[in-house]
């Protein structure tokens, strides 16, 4: 299982490029939020430990990227809403942490193509000005948290008080993290970053085939074309990582999280018995440090988690 | 369905394309086709092919674009950027061809579903946030256990901010004329090169045309 590090294409100069803040803005996600808030509460045990504290604000509305991506508004909103909310860590001097891959894409995009044509730009502009913020100018950095983590492995390794001797823990690591290939640590093409995470923790990693597969719920197909391919793709999927001998899956993206987690039921029901737990990866960090269980929020998961962290609790 | 005629080209959607400033200038496409090899929508839907379809957009096909179901497939994975060689930012594409596709009638099955998610997230602020009060009983009661807010909530001020965005922004109006402009169906599917269209003397099955 060693094999997959010969092709392992992990920059140390970009991972070495990383700060260590130790104040943060931390960016909600809608779909966090609802559908697995334990992912929010591990991220800020996870701050904690490495000494990093997380700032929200009442005011941070929805990035607007699904609606956007579902061509459901028109893209001058999403624009506007990026520009206004990114306005916010800027008016307190905090670059963002992030914690799902969906408003992590979207965010870098939009702050991009506000930054790349100046109509665009005229947007965001005239959105704050005519709700009397500043400006946004572009100078805050957007990181999304897994980055952050892994930039502190050594002393995460040496937090560890749950060793997860044996598990076998396979990554989904989500498209909208590594469409963005020119800023990622790693190779968007065989990212291997979580991998080393899983060794830090103690726990195997284990390759399988359809590992860099997306989860097929972007841009809102999980609702359009969920019998035609959404589903055969997540049972292909899923099917792959059960035959790799995959225990737990971690993603970094409550969206995919949601994809992987709940039709499980519908793929089993239909015939392909699978139940591999998926969390988030901030939530299987958090629980190898030793934050008490209840406090993760797994009770919200579809497939049940406990089977398979149980014996690591004492 | 009528037989596509070469007078059905048009060089209005390159154009729309090159000045959106949304999309990427695809006629640097080599049709190498790698986007095609690892996208996992034509590994599965084999009648979607995102070679196919920049070679149509660039061929000035665009009655054949509008029309077609194949541009309402792609999952947005980026696959297909992440391994470009041209560096073309395919999704960003689909993204521009999709509302290319709206401003003519057409789309609108696999825009409606979300139309709601806009509607909810215009009076919150945040999106997905359920209406049934079980499921919000329920999201309270384990949000409380984790020691979090019972419900993300956004500021009244946030939310005011957000729906004066959705005004001057214009998409209240954008909205408003999406809801009142009729539908053109669409049912075109490309497979192994032929247009298919659904074959009205024997409904449920598919005709060449």
């Amino acid at each position: 299982m060693e094999e997959y590090q010969k092709l392992s294409l992990i920059d140390p100069q970009r991972v070495a490029n990383l700060p260590t803040p130790d104040k943060l803005f931390l960016f909600l996600s809608c779909t966090g939020s609802i559908e697995y808030p334990g992912t929010e509460r591990a991220v800020r045990i996870v701050g904690e430990k490495l000494g990093i504290e997380f700032i929200e604000s009442v005011d941070q509305t929805c990035c607007t990227g699904y609606m956007l991506t579902c061509n459901a508004v028109n893209p001058q909103l999403a624009l506007a809403s990026t520009s206004r909310n990114l306005s916010i860590p800027q008016e307190m001097g905090l670059d963002v942490g992030v914690f799902c891959n969906g408003c992590y894409g979207y965010l870098r995009e939009l702050a991009h193509l506000l930054h790349s044509n100046p109509a665009f730009k005229e947007v965001g502009d005239k959105a704050n000005q005519a709700l009397g913020r500043e400006k946004f100018h572009g100078h805050t950095k957007i990181y999304h948290v897994q980055e952050l983590w892994f930039r502190q492995l050594e002393k995460l390794t040496s937090l560890v008080k749950r060793p997860l001797t044996g598990l076998k823990i396979a990554a989904h690591y989500g498209c909208h993290y590594l469409a963005n290939k020119d800023v990622a640590i790693d190779d968007a093409q065989y990212p291997t970053f979580h991998e080393e995470i899983y060794k830090a923790l103690g726990a195997t990693p284990v390759v399988y085939k359809e590992r860099r597969a997306c989860c097929g719920y972007s841009v809102g197909r999980g609702f359009t074309h969920r019998e035609e391919t959404v589903l055969p793709h997540i049972t292909n999927k899923m099917l792959s990582a059960a035959t790799a001998g995959v225990q737990l899956m971690t993603t970094t993206c409550p969206g995919c999280n949601t994809a992987l987690d709940r039709e499980q039921k519908t793929i089993t029901a239909r015939g392909n018995a699978v139940s591999i737990p998926v969390i988030d990866l901030s939530q299987l960090i958090a629980f190898a440090l030793g934050a008490p269980v209840e406090q993760l929020g797994f009770k919200a998961n579809t497939t049940p988690v406990l089977p398979v962290l149980e014996r690591f609790i004492k | 369905m009528k037989r596509e005629q070469a007078s059905d080209w048009s060089i209005e959607f390159e154009n729309a394309i090159a000045t959106s400033g949304l999309a990427d200038d695809i006629r640097r496409c080599i049709s190498c086709g790698k986007c095609t090899g690892v996208c996992p929508v034509a590994a599965i839907s084999p009648s979607y092919n995102p070679r196919q379809i920049i070679r149509e957009v660039l061929l000035g096909n665009y009655e054949r674009i509008v029309q077609s179901e194949e541009i309402w497939r792609c999952f947005w994975c980026a696959n297909c950027a992440a391994t470009c060689p041209s560096e073309i930012k395919y999704p960003l594409l689909m993204l521009y061809i999709r509302y290319f596709s709206m401003s003519h009638g057409a789309g609108k099955k696999h825009v409606d579903p979300f139309i709601r998610f806009v509607t909810k997230a215009r009076q919150e602020a945040v999106t997905f946030q359920p209406g049934k009060p079980a499921r919000l009983d329920e999201i309270r009661e384990l949000r409380s256990s984790l020691g979090l807010a019972p419900l993300r909530i956004v500021s009244d001020k946030g939310i005011k901010e957000y729906q004066k965005l959705f005004e001057i922004t214009g998409t209240d109006e954008w909205l408003k004329n999406y809801q009142e402009t009729p539908e053109v169906p669409i049912d075109l599917s490309y497979l192994e090169g032929k247009i298919l269209v659904p074959d009205d003397s024997n409904s449920g099955s598919e005709r060449e045309v």
